[in-house]
């Protein structure tokens, strides 16, 4: 499903946002602060900050379906992730080292941006829970005309 | 509304950091989404940038509850508003405001006609509360908290300005005071003031402060470039975070590209420093009439203010009517004698003055990445008076 290029790209450290909905179909966004490619490329493995997992658990319990945005701040290439929630579980003291590792990538680039890391400080990235999901498409999301266009 | 007034997130609609716009469809299939701007409209509602059909706008037209997360360059605070789309302007006050900005940076990235406003999509928001892994940062001081101080600040600041206004002699002392009160006052080092010509639809810098070179005489034409924009639509244009919008802008463009698109509107430089990073655009107007725009800039991502911007408005509305006045004053010292109310067209020409800078080469608009040289007549003229 997800291409090794497409895939690489998703674990380079990008600004990742994912989308759930409530039982009243009303759309919420949180941040995610890392992401895990199985090498099969047909499950991501999502790390949110356990202030805001239960929130995010509490909408897949109800409705499974899954938004996730990865963005590269300096030239803007986008790529969203949809799919299913199957499972979470608190992410393990090896996996802080992926997350910090891929937050230090996503700081590189905002600092070509000129926008000072003290910004962020105030953003919590551990704890954080993971969670597995399986992914059904794949769309570039960069922004134009053609934005959207599904990846394969 | 829930959380605190919209208005104080001023400084969360100004896209230096990028909104999240999250969607869902009618079967709750959620879709996430950067977008372009936010804006602010009033206490209980904003406006969203809608640039290209896509998944988002398909969502809302099934569903319209939405939510937005905006982050406080000053602060690293998120906010997450949840919103309900009301209906879409391609007229009017908020969607002039949105396309000027957008306007300008498609101007510098040669997207005029592709990085476009399609309409402004007007939300009720719903709720206001802060985004839980999201948080301020501790060392970092919301500039709410310091707001009485600047108000007392700014009304100084404006008297120091409105003195050299008085004390000024001549068209050039005027503006080189002004320009230089901008730097010792409010510490904005890059300043340009350019005057309308007697050619319409151009523009041509009259002095400028903060760049190895004058620039005077240099020309803008109407509709390229902020200053060639402000002077169109004769309102501000105020853009924060410049760079990260042109980076946004090419991103477009390399997707035009993609899809075929291979003819792009000329790029327009910037007009001063190499990479400036906020840009404030003012018309100098007197009774409805264009005579200048003065442009500040900084090559800090997010300079200007609300506050800022409210102060520069104000100086410009003074500025214009002593740059006209010491216009009318120099023509008048210079024998023509005092124009009447019917002679008014000659008061757009430009000033009675040669350039001040006359180099043995041509002026220069900008330096650096994005200089462009002008043609020598740019600034070889002499007003006739």
């Amino acid at each position: 499903m997800l291409n090794p290029e497409v895939a690489a790209f998703l674990q380079d450290g990008q600004d990742i946002r994912v989308a759930t909905c409530n039982t009243r179909l009303g759309p919420v966004g949180h941040r995610v602060v890392a992401a895990v490619v199985d090498p099969d490329g047909r499950h991501v493995t999502a790390f949110v900050p356990a202030g805001s997992a239960s929130a995010v658990l509490e909408n897949l319990q109800d409705n499974p379906n899954v938004a996730m945005s990865f963005g590269r701040p300096s030239d803007d290439r986008t790529c969203q992730v949809k799919g299913r929630f199957i499972a979470s579980r608190p992410a393990t003291e090896d996996e802080r080292g992926v997350i910090e590792g891929q937050l230090m990538g996503l700081g590189r680039q905002l600092g070509m941006l000129a926008i000072p890391m003290e910004v962020f400080s105030g953003w919590p990235h551990w704890p954080a829970v993971a969670f597995r999901v399986e992914v059904n498409a794949v769309f570039d999301q960069t922004p134009g005309p053609g934005a959207g266009a599904p990846l394969r | 509304m829930s959380g605190p007034g919209l208005h104080t997130l001023s400084s969360c609609f100004q896209g230096v950091l990028p909104a999240t716009f999250y969607t869902a469809s009618a079967d709750g299939i959620p879709n996430v989404a950067y977008l372009s701007h936010v804006d602010y409209v009033d206490q209980g509602h904003v406006a969203l940038s809608f640039q290209f059909f896509n998944k988002s706008r398909r969502n809302i037209a099934e569903n319209p509850y939405a939510s937005v997360i905006v982050i406080d360059p000053d602060t690293g605070q998120a906010w997450s508003l949840r919103i309900r789309y009301l209906h879409s302007e391609t007229t009017g006050p908020v969607f002039e405001r949105m396309n000027l900005r957008i306007e300008a940076i498609a101007s510098y990235s040669g997207l005029k006609g592709i990085f476009k406003l399609l309409a402004a999509d007007i939300y009720e928001v719903l709720s206001l509360d802060p985004a839980p892994d999201m948080g301020a940062a501790p060392t970092l001081v919301p500039r709410v908290a310091t707001a009485p101080a600047d108000a007392l600040f700014t009304m100084h600041a404006l008297q120091d300005l409105a003195t050299r206004m008085h004390m000024a002699e001549s068209l050039d002392q005027l503006v080189d005071s002004i320009l230089a009160g901008l730097e010792e006052v409010f510490g904005f080092t890059h300043a340009i003031v350019a005057l309308t010509t007697d050619e319409p639809g151009v523009l041509a810098t009259v002095a400028s402060r903060g760049y190895p070179e004058t620039g005077a005489g240099a020309e803008a034409r109407f509709g390229e470039g902020i200053i060639g924009l402000v002077a169109e639509a004769q309102k501000p244009i105020r853009i924060s975070g410049l760079f990260r919008a042109t980076l946004y802008a090419h991103a477009v463009r390399r997707h035009a590209q993609q899809q075929g698109v291979h003819e792009f509107a000329r790029s327009i430089p910037l007009p001063g420093l190499a990479q400036p990073e906020s840009q404030l655009g003012i018309p100098l107007l007197v009774r409805g009439e264009l005579i200048g725009v003065l442009c500040i800039e900084s090559e800090t991502p997010y300079r200007f203010h609300e506050e800022d911007k409210t102060s520069i408005e104000v100086l410009g509305s003074y500025l214009a009517i002593a740059i006209q006045n010491m216009q009318l004053l120099e023509r008048s010292d210079s024998g023509v004698g005092r124009p009447t109310r019917r002679q008014d067209a000659p008061l757009r020409q430009p000033p009675t003055r040669r350039p001040r800078h006359r180099s043995s080469r041509p002026p220069r608009v900008g330096h650096g990445r994005s200089a462009i040289t002008l043609p020598t007549s740019a600034c070889s003229w002499t007003a006739s008076t």
